[in-house]
């Protein structure tokens, strides 16, 4: 809805923004520009004050807690019902608010005209129209809060029963306390979400007297109350919408929503998916993962960098141990830069730039769509598929986008296959990398025996794990042609967010394979693990180097394979060896373990116990199914 | 004395129940509207509904005149109705049911029971094997066996826009959701698609959801 631009714009900070509903999961604070002690809050956004997912429930809390805040509700001018019905609650609270009506281009376009006058009038709230993507509008914002007057509402007249119980509830609920009317309200509504408030808030002895008043008033309807109580506000709000509004004759359709169209049409999405795959392997998998590849690592960092580098360390350092860390076989510029600047960073640098078009023109909840039934069988459902393919990006990331998710089994099925074998893009562009200089064959091996990982896993932990699954509903936005500076801005803020998190980790991992090897312990374990690696695997046991590292960043260990493997691709034809051993690799490095960044999320998303026992469960699996798929394809081709 | 219009409906609603078992003798009117639970003070209804015409007097027992069959008979396909919803769609239990359709009678407007009458098929009978009265509706169903006024939005055809009569939730949550998304009743709504997934759009908003979810909004077809 353009809140995330707005908020950037009042505080000069940088927040994911995008083209789908529910990008914001968490709570972006940042200082007023001009105003240092204010401070701005950028919540979830909301539908409906009476929650039906987890991120709405932490705006909702943002408003009752914060009771000396002023609100800016950033709303769709297309959709002027369902914005009215927030405020309309917003105005029950008591909050002081503007209501900042947003994307008026957009319904300018498609012939809504607004009175915002009239809308302010009737509300008692002063009203901004904006276009936050073009900045339009927004300097009339924090302006129009100090204009907030204490303007009269007649409000919404509930059936008298409501109301009635309404009252009731709020003579239980302690004195002091600010929004009592319109909690009384939600509660009524059965709202659960509120459940530790009520206890926090009503003393216990009255708690009970609670239940039986809304049991008492839920008896007589015949519709849960929560829905009588919606349908009394919509009621409201289409009255005044339709006295604000005029339509005028919309023209046509235009390319970009017939491109819409296809892309979520059966067969025509079907193709138009299939482009925008090719073309992302092409982009981040041939241009990327090769061509740029090839000329930082062999020209820029190979032939020039770092032997250039290696002399003047050589000349100016004079102890050995000294020379080995920074220039070694293990060294941290010779391995470790030139590992994340030169192989990783181009690969996930044009990553980010082709997600950043998907996520900008609006295809990724059309992809939703296409994928509703196959995320149906795996007890998720087609809304699932954002933080899926946001995981492609980072799986951390997307691991924390799992709360637009409506039901906690959902989150839980989600979070385990981001876990388990959704690479994100610096090991997507390694492998890619890697795969496209074998034969085609073996691309789909790796891409069919991941996918069936995954939809096996996801269907089986569909049947183990309890819960309900919900409700495929999604809001389709409107595509467009991609903002190249919004791109670009995405792009720029994703790089530094990967050289602040990703790069450290590759130095870490790179001394303590330096350490392990300065005293002997690399070799020991290389041997330790010599039955599975070498024996069930089949792979050099220089691999275990990489499963290592895999344990810090799967990337860096797909990186490290890279490293391993490069020397064989060059010149002349693969051998079948090199092949399957290149396939079994890349299986088990993107089945393996969750990078360390991504632990801690689950850690923090689901508790220290799930992470562990997720981590526990995919290890043995990873390195089980490449086995597999090792003994099977020598047996088939050697 | 005045007679409300709650005790007018209870009484003309007794003598259709009677006529149709032990016939409308003044005692058989009163059985049937004490075990409706009712406290009305029959006599006196009955000399009111005969003043108004709507009800005559003859051979000991009551008959309905042509308004009082029409008015009583809209007030039976409505509790009946009423029955068949709660049976057949939420399975509450017999006394409860009851209960329910009596209330129901008396609130539900023509075009809402057009609706939940739509809705359930058009309905010959109600659980109890009586005969439920016929609407317009109904009529205009088995005469021209055209499509019901009301279907459900995954019955409409690809690309026609109807006006959505009502939602109809198996699940609790769902009405919320749909309601802040712009799915209520009287907005019109355009089908896109039905495969892989339904797309919709109401207003400016395009929406996509799953079948089970098309198969509870019911819209008045073009």
């Amino acid at each position: 809805m353009g809140k995330s631009v707005i908020f950037s714009h009042l505080t000069g900070r940088y927040v994911t923004v995008s083209n789908y509903p529910g990008t914001t999961v968490e709570i972006a604070y940042g200082k007023l520009i001009g105003q240092k002690n204010v401070l701005v809050l950028d919540t979830p956004g909301v539908n409906n004050l009476i929650p039906t997912s987890e991120d709405e429930v932490v705006t909702r809390d943002i408003l009752i807690e914060h009771t000396d805040a002023k609100v800016i509700q950033v709303g769709d001018s297309r959709n002027l019902e369902r914005t009215i019905l927030l405020s309309i609650q917003l105005k029950e609270l008591g909050i002081p608010f503007v209501l900042c009506l947003n994307m008026t281009d957009e319904s300018m376009e498609r012939g809504i005209e607004i009175d915002a006058d009239t809308l302010s009038k009737k509300l008692g709230i002063p009203v901004v129209k904006t276009v936050a993507t073009q900045r339009i509008g927004l300097n009339k914002l924090v302006p129009a809060l100090q204009t907030i007057r204490d303007n009269h509402f007649p409000g919404v007249e509930y059936p008298e029963i409501i109301t009635e119980s309404a009252d009731s509830i709020s003579q239980l609920i302690q004195d002091d306390l600010p929004f009592k009317k319109s909690i009384s309200l939600m509660l009524l509504a059965s709202d659960l979400s509120l459940k530790d408030w009520v206890h926090k808030s009503i003393p216990r002895d009255q708690i009970q007297t609670l239940n039986e008043l809304l049991r008492a008033t839920q008896t007589q309807f015949q519709m849960p109350i929560g829905n009588v109580i919606t349908t009394t506000r919509l009621v409201k709000a289409r009255q005044i919408a339709n006295e604000v509004l005029t339509k005028v004759e919309s023209t046509s359709s235009s390319f970009f929503s017939k491109l819409g169209e296809w892309s979520h049409h059966r067969y025509a999405g079907l193709l138009i998916g299939g482009i925008i795959l090719y073309l992302i392997y092409e982009f981040v998998g041939v241009f990327g993962a090769g061509t740029l590849v090839d000329f930082l690592e062999k020209t820029v960092f190979g032939s020039w960098l770092i032997p250039f580098i290696t002399k003047v360390i050589n000349t100016v350092i004079p102890f050995q141990i000294i020379r080995d860390l920074l220039v070694g076989q293990y060294g941290l510029l010779s391995m470790a830069l030139s590992y994340s600047v030169a192989i990783v960073l181009p690969i996930v640098g044009t990553f980010f730039i082709a997600f950043g078009i998907l996520e900008d023109s609006g295809y990724l909840p059309r992809l939703a769509v296409m994928m509703n039934r196959l995320f149906k069988m795996m007890g998720l459902n087609g809304k699932a598929v954002l933080p899926m393919v946001l995981g492609l990006g980072c799986d951390t990331m997307a691991t924390m986008t799992t709360r637009i998710l409506d039901s906690k089994k959902e989150r839980l099925i989600v979070i385990l296959l981001l876990a388990l074998g959704v690479p994100c893009s610096a090991q997507l562009g390694v492998i890619l990398g890697m795969l496209s200089a074998l034969t085609p064959a073996m691309t789909f091996i790796w891409a069919g025996c991941v996918l069936i990982v995954l939809f096996s896993v996801g269907y089986l932990s569909s049947k183990i794990f309890r819960g309900e699954s919900s409700d495929f509903v999604l809001e389709l936005p409107p595509m467009r042609m991609p903002k190249i500076s919004n791109i670009l801005v995405k792009t720029m803020a994703r790089i530094e967010w990967y050289l602040r998190e990703a790069v450290p980790l590759f130095f870490l991992g790179t001394f303590v394979l330096f350490f392990f090897d300065k005293i002997k312990l690399l070799g020991i374990i290389e041997r330790a693990f010599s039955p599975v690696i070498v024996g069930f695997l089949g792979l050099p046991s220089k691999a275990t180097e990489a499963f290592l590292v895999g344990f810090l960043r799967r990337d860096y260990g797909a990186a490290g394979l890279y490293a391993l493997f490069n020397p064989r691709m060059g010149g002349g034809p693969i051998t079948v060896e090199t092949e399957i051993q290149i396939v079994v690799s890349m299986i088990t490095i993107t089945l393996f373990m969750p990078c360390i960044a991504n632990f801690f999320m689950i850690i923090k998303e689901q508790g220290l116990k799930t992470a562990v026992a997720m981590s526990v469960f995919i290890l043995p699996l990873s390195m089980g199914v490449a086995g597999v798929i090792n003994h099977v394809l020598r047996w088939m081709l050697l | 004395m005045s007679v409300d219009k709650h005790s007018i409906e209870e009484v003309l609603e007794a003598i259709w129940v009677a006529e149709e078992t032990k016939g409308a003798f003044i005692e058989n009117i009163k059985i049937v509207c004490e075990r409706d639970g009712h406290v009305i003070d029959v006599k006196a209804v009955l000399d009111e509904l005969v003043r108004l015409n709507l009800v005559k007097f003859a051979d000991d027992r009551f008959q309905l005149m042509p308004d009082g069959t029409n008015l009583a008979g809209d007030i039976m396909r409505r509790h009946r109705l009423a029955e068949r919803l709660f049976t057949d769609v939420f399975q509450v239990s017999e006394s409860t049911m009851e209960l329910t359709a009596c209330q129901f009678e008396h609130i539900l407007t023509s075009e809402v029971v057009d609706s939940v009458c739509a809705y359930l098929g058009h309905p010959p009978l109600c659980p109890h094997g009586r005969p439920i009265p016929p609407g317009d509706c109904c009529k205009t169903y088995q005469r021209d066996q055209v499509k019901p006024l009301v279907i459900r939005l995954c019955d409409l055809e690809l690309g026609k826009e109807g006006k959505i009569a009502f939602v109809a939730p198996s699940v609790h949550d769902r009405y919320n959701r749909l309601t802040a998304l712009g799915v209520i009743a009287g907005n019109p709504i355009k089908l896109h698609q039905r495969e892989p997934s339904f797309v919709v759009s109401i207003g400016e908003t395009e929406l996509a959801f799953e079948q089970a979810i098309a198969r509870e909004i019911y819209v008045k077809a073009p």
